[in-house]
């Protein structure tokens, strides 16, 4: 039975560090086609420029091509891009699974899009058919941002719920320490009275979790790009005011604990 | 002339031997060797050599002796990392403060449940660089 137990514990933490060494691959290969995007960029706006300044027809053959290669690039980068996040999602804790594999899945639908439309730039030999094709990813563009925040939400949320976990652990420890004293026939007012201060801070790090949720469910409802990342934006400040809520509840704790131990409460 | 001209030579041989010089000839050499620029050069040069010949061996004679570095600012250093100046001697850890007073297992339990939340919520980052969606050309047209 230990046997098997230690077996267990060896392959579950095989697979976490599996899991995190694949998003480090992943996050790489995006950061790389990033790279090369970013020459691709500034071969297309060269091309670009010598085209609309000289219309001939190397020029013009010249910014097809670098068209071609800039819109491939950005692809790429957008695939790579959502297979990080994807893999990011798998090492998500602190939300259930049920919730990770559905953002998974709506991200995954994204990709066959991308890859389908790449296949088809090489094909292209006008200028004009170039733009149309260009325009499919385009007008995509909110749409895989907020896919992409929304995801990005989950992890966040994983993150905060963590520590949050630790910290209703923590409550329930002390209201148990506090109750075995009061039984015990200790004056336990003072620290009765605490512990209210730190169910307060609790609550008010639960209220700010639960803001942050609500302010990245608004971001599916958003038209415009600017109010999808205010929305996001919002929903991070929230995150990071609940964690001032946890640490300030968390030095409450620890002076309760210290009460306890400096007061006359233990044998 | 009742008066002793400034030019007669035993007035010039007074005024030497005011200055501690025997002859005009021992006066002019005198004269010489404050002006040779190249020997003040020498000599300043050995005083720096002798300096600098002794600094060093004193340092490696120190350190042989003592096994620590004369460097002071190196001293400090390993003092406020903990590193012990002696090769040899352990590092030693500092304890952690104790609180005083008595426990038990429940507030040890508590203590460790806050020391484990204060790790969690400071390493815990709530900012990412693959979160943030990347920006794209997504207005490719050739108008002027």
């Amino acid at each position: 039975m230990k046997k098997l137990f230690v077996c267990f514990v060896l392959l579950f933490s095989f697979s976490i560090s599996c899991r995190a060494a694949e998003f480090d691959d992943y996050y790489d290969l995006y950061l790389d086609n990033f790279h090369e995007y970013y020459r691709a960029n500034q071969e297309y706006q060269i091309a670009r420029s010598n085209y609309l300044s000289y219309d001939t027809l190397n020029s013009k053959k010249e910014a097809i091509d670098k068209t071609k290669g800039l819109m491939e690039v950005r692809d790429e980068v957008l695939i790579s891009y959502f297979e990080s996040l994807n893999r990011r999602l798998n090492t998500t804790s602190g939300v259930t699974r049920k919730d990770i594999d559905f953002e998974i899945e709506l991200n995954n639908q994204i990709i066959p899009f991308l890859v389908e439309h790449k296949e088809e730039i090489p094909s292209i030999a006008f200028v004009e058919d170039l733009i149309k094709l260009s325009k499919e990813v385009e007008k995509r563009q909110l749409e895989y941002e907020k896919r992409a925040k929304k995801s990005a939400s989950v992890v966040l949320i994983g993150r905060a719920n963590i520590i949050y976990g630790e910290l209703l652990d923590l409550d329930a420890l002390l209201q148990d320490k506090i109750r075995v004293l009061k039984s015990a026939g200790k004056d336990v007012n003072t620290l009765e009275r605490w512990l209210l201060e730190f169910t307060s801070k609790k609550g008010n790090a639960e209220k700010k979790i639960n803001e942050a949720k609500e302010a990245f469910d608004v971001m599916a409802e958003k038209r415009d790009q600017e109010e999808v990342r205010k929305a996001f934006l919002t929903g991070q400040n929230d995150l990071l005011a609940a964690r001032q809520y946890i640490r300030e509840a968390m030095d409450f704790a620890e002076e309760l604990s210290n009460e306890i131990k400096r007061g006359n409460f233990l044998d | 002339m009742d008066k002793e001209s400034n030019f007669e030579p035993e007035v010039i041989l007074k005024n030497l031997r005011k200055e501690n010089v025997e002859s005009t000839d021992d006066y002019v050499v005198k004269k010489d060797v404050k002006k040779n620029p190249f020997k003040m050069v020498k000599t300043v040069g050995i005083v720096v050599g002798v300096f600098l010949i002794l600094f060093f061996s004193f340092g490696v004679i120190y350190k042989a002796v003592t096994g620590r570095n004369i460097n002071p600012i190196e001293n400090v250093n390993n003092m406020i990392n903990g590193v012990s100046p002696t090769p040899g001697e352990e590092k030693k850890e500092m304890e952690p403060t104790k609180f005083p007073g008595k426990t038990d297992e429940d507030v040890d339990r508590i203590d460790e449940k806050i020391k484990l939340l204060d790790k969690k919520s400071t390493e815990i980052d709530f900012s990412e660089p693959i979160f943030s969606y990347p920006e794209l050309e997504m207005n490719i047209n050739f108008k002027k």
